[in-house]
């Protein structure tokens, strides 16, 4: 095996032009692979984090049939007994925090204008600060505060000139469909990044909008935060089953996970990154041609040496490896190349970023990212890159390899 | 010269083997590049063409501070006086439709049930030649032509329909602000249902006509927007300056703002993106191609220098040499550019243009974008030219060194090499 790869390696360096050329290659197709899959990575990563600190954290617990009418913002499906199921959630093991919330539909006044809006009790005694990071994300202000007072997100207070300190009117219908107001001062802005919550979202206080919306201990979600992700799904449903097995209860109950609760969007990523990769698998077939020609030719031109090797006793087993070594060694020193290079690049862009706001300044961006992107260097991207260089470059030498192995040493020796 | 071409053609022959390699090389690459350029260019075009259709027009004229705050919809901020501005514009021979709407933000409301929409009041002539929502209409029917007046009924979208669970002919409240920000509602008949399969128009969207508006909104001889449709949508920010400084010279509104529709939503931007975006993926499927393109062309070189010695010892020039490594490149790239271009063209054409691929489930998260839910391509015979044209050039570029080395080899010594 020793003496194979030294062989192998001395081959591909005895045309070194040759040699380099398919490097080149292997190696600006590995860099092209590095660089996509990090910005792409960063971009989802940065949105998936970002969406479960402001929007879904880990799992959320909803009255049965929410879900799937959570567009309408029903109040017609409740969690009646607040305090004691967030107690019974935060009692279990592995949960870091709960936070009960009311969404509702609101029309927002302010002087002449007004626009549909969601409304969004947060509990701001119990637990949110702990689960979602709202209170990081104010620009302009302060936190909320009991009584009647409101948070925006910077889109609304923008349309309506909203400063703190300004006045405004909630307009909505209570849990019995009673119209109703609350006139309230703006508290504080928030930016959140995410456009969801920036441009739709009126945070209001719990207990504010439980005593108005006549819903006294009452929530329509109860989210929650787990101290690790990792067993998410068995916590889930453990925690659905519990739920639903409460005695002196009639109440159902339905948990989703971030994932499910995020669908859609995970369902956008997918696809975008399916394109970003098109021109992945487009270099994939023209570097395997490449390094298929370049062997071939390696072949070609060494008939007489595999004759001599033949004869002196070489087996077609050991040829064949010869070339596939071979093929794996060019693929392989193209592949080190390109991560180099990648890595390069990943350093910068970990530690400066990449500033994506800028990048699509006015347009409707799709990924839930704020101004700068950072790249994250992780193992993965690094070995796969090494074993598509490498698995690229074994496959396009199978052929060449295997009419190497297949020539008759006598024919082969006669060759000039 | 004839004699040369016939020699670069033996040589393409001699090594079949290597021969397919490079042409499938280039051949794949100029299928690729046919592919992904009618594919983004069907997705663009579709993209810009409903933003173009549905929202932005060629150009829209409005208030400008209606435009800061269009999502509230200020009724305020409108154009005022629109029959002189119409004037201004309807005689301009680049103006092929002109649309005036009011946006305005309403509740409808059906028997309990509420929900808060985007109503659009519209000129229907108009609106039917150059948006297509008459045609997403599936049950009900748009307006005739005669149907201007008021109380002509109302045009709702599926998902609005299904929440508020209302059919053709159910009378819905429409509850509305006036001009004069006073609440006020009138009942509509349900006249047609339409289903675009954009989430952003099937949702919380409804028509009414013109006519109705100044019956329900109190605006008379006004709109918020207006939109207008040329005959060239390249002309459009040209035509946009010009129009604005003619509203100038009229003495109009002087709040009035003119813009082409690369100014809206961001989309010139988007579109320069993108095309830097396919500039670079184009390019480095280029590079890549074009090295292993020019290791063929080199193998094929050095394996004859022996022969390039003979034939230079021979008398043959050095310029001709090149001139055969050159035409060697230039029949094999035609033949690539030629396969490629034709089963890319095929596969643009026959897949992705004619069965597209079925985006409807990501869509349903793309809130605000125009886009139609089953993505198709836009193959055009262009397409073919630029992938063959690069192809061929490809080859010839990576041909080059190789023919500049063997124009460059000495005979004695190439004669010693066996």
């Amino acid at each position: 095996m020793g003496m194979m790869f030294k062989l192998a390696l001395r081959n591909v360096f005895r045309n070194r032009r040759r040699s380099l050329i398919t490097f080149s290659a292997v190696m600006i197709g590995i860099l092209s692979f590095i660089i996509m899959e990090g910005i792409t990575e960063s971009l989802q990563n940065q949105s998936i984090r970002m969406l479960k600190k402001v929007e879904t954290a880990h799992l959320k617990v909803y009255a049965k049939g929410y879900w799937d009418e959570r567009n309408k913002e029903p109040l017609k499906y409740r969690i009646a007994d607040y305090a004691k199921i967030k107690n019974i959630i935060e009692n279990k093991d592995g949960v870091a925090g709960t936070a009960g919330r009311i969404n509702f539909q609101v029309r927002l006044y302010k002087s002449r204008n007004e626009m549909p809006c969601t409304g969004t009790a947060i509990d701001i005694n119990g637990g949110d600060k702990k689960v979602f990071n709202l209170a990081d994300s104010i620009v302009k202000g302060k936190f909320l505060a009991s009584g009647e007072n409101a948070l925006l997100g910077t889109g609304i207070a923008d349309l309506f000139d909203a400063k703190p300190g300004s006045w405004i009117t909630i307009e909505f219908r209570d849990k019995n469909g009673v119209y109703d107001a609350i006139q309230a001062q703006v508290s504080g802005i928030v930016d959140t990044g995410n456009p969801v919550i920036d441009d739709n979202v009126v945070f209001l206080p719990m207990e504010l909008a439980q005593e108005r919306l006549d819903m006294k201990n009452e929530v329509t979600e109860i989210a929650v935060l787990l101290k690790s992700e990792r067993k998410i799904e068995r916590f889930k449903k453990e925690l659905e089953k519990e739920l639903n097995n409460l005695p002196g209860t009639s109440q159902r109950f339905e948990v989703l996970s971030w994932s499910e609760q995020a669908a859609d969007f995970l369902a956008f990523m997918r696809a975008d990154s399916q394109g970003n990769y098109i021109i992945v698998y487009i270099l994939v077939v023209i570097i395997i041609a490449g390094i298929m020609n370049t062997m071939l030719m390696a072949v070609y031109e060494r008939v007489r040496e595999i004759g001599t090797l033949m004869a002196l006793g070489m087996r077609k087993s050991q040829i064949k490896r010869m070339f596939l070594i071979e093929g794996a060694i060019i693929g392989g020193i193209g592949a080190f190349a390109g991560m180099f290079l990648g890595l390069l690049f990943m350093l910068q862009f970990s530690s400066k970023g990449i500033n994506i706001a800028s990048m699509y300044e006015g347009t409707n961006v799709m990924y839930l990212v704020k101004d700068y992107i950072y790249g994250s260097i992780r193992f993965t991207p690094f070995l796969l890159s090494f074993l598509i260089g490498v698995g690229v470059a074994l496959i396009a030498s199978y052929i060449p390899a295997r009419s190497a192995a297949k020539l008759k040493p006598v024919q082969a020796l006669r060759r000039y | 010269m004839s004699m040369i071409i016939k020699l670069s053609f033996r040589n393409i022959y001699r090594n079949k083997r290597r021969t397919i390699l490079t042409l499938s090389t280039i051949s794949f690459t100029v299928l690729a590049s046919i592919v992904f350029l009618s594919w983004m260019k069907g997705i663009m075009d579709n993209w810009i063409d409903n933003s173009i259709r549905f929202a932005y027009g060629h150009v829209k004229i409005a208030h400008k501070e209606y435009i800061k705050k269009e999502r509230i919809l200020p009724l305020e901020f409108s154009v005022k006086n629109l029959s002189r501005v119409m004037v201004e514009i309807k005689n301009d021979k680049e103006v092929t439709i002109i649309r005036q709407r009011i946006k305005f933000g309403a509740q409808l409301e059906f028997q309990g049930k509420t929900s808060d929409c985007l109503g659009m009041a519209v000129n229907t002539a108009a609106e039917k030649r150059s948006s297509r929502i008459q045609k997403t209409i599936i049950r009900g029917n748009y307006w005739n032509d005669d149907q201007s007046g008021t109380r002509q009924g109302i045009l709702i979208g599926i998902t609005t329909a299904k929440e508020l669970g209302v059919d053709v002919n159910d009378d819905v409240t429409v509850l509305a602000r006036t001009a004069d920000f006073s609440p006020y509602l009138l009942v509509y008949k349900i006249r047609g249902i339409f289903k675009t399969g954009m989430v952003s128009l099937d949702k919380g969207l409804f028509y009414i006509n013109l006519a109705d508006a100044s019956d329900l909104l109190n605006m008379k001889d006004s709109a918020n927007e207006i939109l207008i449709m040329l005959k060239d949508k390249n002309k459009a920010v040209e035509f946009a300056v010009k129009i604005a400084k003619q509203l100038n010279d009229a003495g109009l509104d002087g709040n009035l703002k003119v813009i082409p529709w690369q100014e809206q939503g961001g989309m010139g931007n988007l579109i320069e993106i993108m095309k830097v975006m396919m500039g670079i993926f184009i390019l480095i499927i280029g590079i890549v191609a074009g090295l292993t393109i020019l290791n063929t062309m080199m193998m094929s070189v050095f394996e004859r220098t022996h022969e390039i010695g003979m034939i230079r010892a021979l008398g043959m020039k050095r310029i001709k040499i090149l001139t055969m490594i050159i035409s060697e490149s230039i029949t094999i790239g035609i033949i690539g550019g030629l396969i490629g271009g034709l089963s890319g063209s095929a596969l643009a054409y026959f897949f992705f243009e004619k069965v597209g691929v079925d985006y409807s489930k990501v869509m349903e998260s793309a809130q605000g974008w125009y886009m139609d839910p089953i993505m198709k391509g836009d193959f055009e015979p262009y397409q073919f030219v630029i992938g063959f044209l690069a192809g061929v050039f490809l080859t010839v570029i990576s041909a080059l060194y190789p023919a500049y080395r063997a124009s460059k080899m000495k005979p004695v010594k190439a004669l010693r090499v066996i």
